[in-house]
């Protein structure tokens, strides 16, 4: 029992974890994208308000 | 040059180096122990992925209703890495010796290097957040 349900969860760590940490090198590249994204358009706007 | 707000700093060192008590302790020893002291182990990463992943969703849960969506996905994400290192804890405590060591041991360096990247993004952004600009 013990050696079936080792087996299997290594089965799954071994293609999860790895699906998982590319899904999380995705994320981290997004949020750092729209987190600039987002920070300059508010600074860009705000130097144009200046302007005006 | 990225320059560190004193929130990143605090991260850096009560987060970080909290999470790597674990692994620094298992060094020490290693070094100074002539033989049955591994480097590494997968329960040391699997703290310092928690610890990790525990501070992301008490720094997103900060931020509101600032930017839902980002929120959702960091909360989502965290909560992914959580369970996934549940799991690499639980093939630490089975008390089966048929698992692949090695693979399982690169995994969780692989999630612990990717949860890092993921809390310097989050914390980059709180920091932002704190500026109000680039």
């Amino acid at each position: 029992m013990n050696a079936d349900l080792a087996y299997y969860m290594e089965r799954i760590l071994i293609i999860a974890a790895p699906l998982t940490g590319l899904v999380g090198l995705a994320v981290a590249g997004w949020s750092a994208i729209r987190t600039r994204r987002r920070y300059y358009e508010e600074f860009m706007d705000r130097r144009r308000s200046r302007r005006d | 040059m990225v320059s560190l707000s004193a929130r990143t700093v605090e991260w850096l060192v009560y987060t970080c180096l909290l999470g790597l008590i674990p692994v620094v302790a298992r060094l020490l020893v290693w070094g100074i122990a002539s033989k049955g002291v591994e480097p590494l182990a997968v329960s040391d990463l699997v703290a310092f992925g928690l610890v990790l992943h525990s501070a992301n969703i008490q720094q997103v849960g900060r931020l509101g209703d600032t930017d839902k969506r980002w929120s959702a996905v960091h909360f989502g994400i965290s909560i992914i890495f959580i369970v996934i290192y549940a799991l690499l804890m639980f093939t630490t405590i089975l008390p089966s010796a048929n698992l692949n060591q090695a693979s399982i041991l690169n995994v969780s360096l692989f999630l612990c290097i990717v949860s890092f990247i993921l809390s310097f993004v989050v914390y980059m952004r709180m920091q932002a957040e704190d500026r109000g600009s680039v």
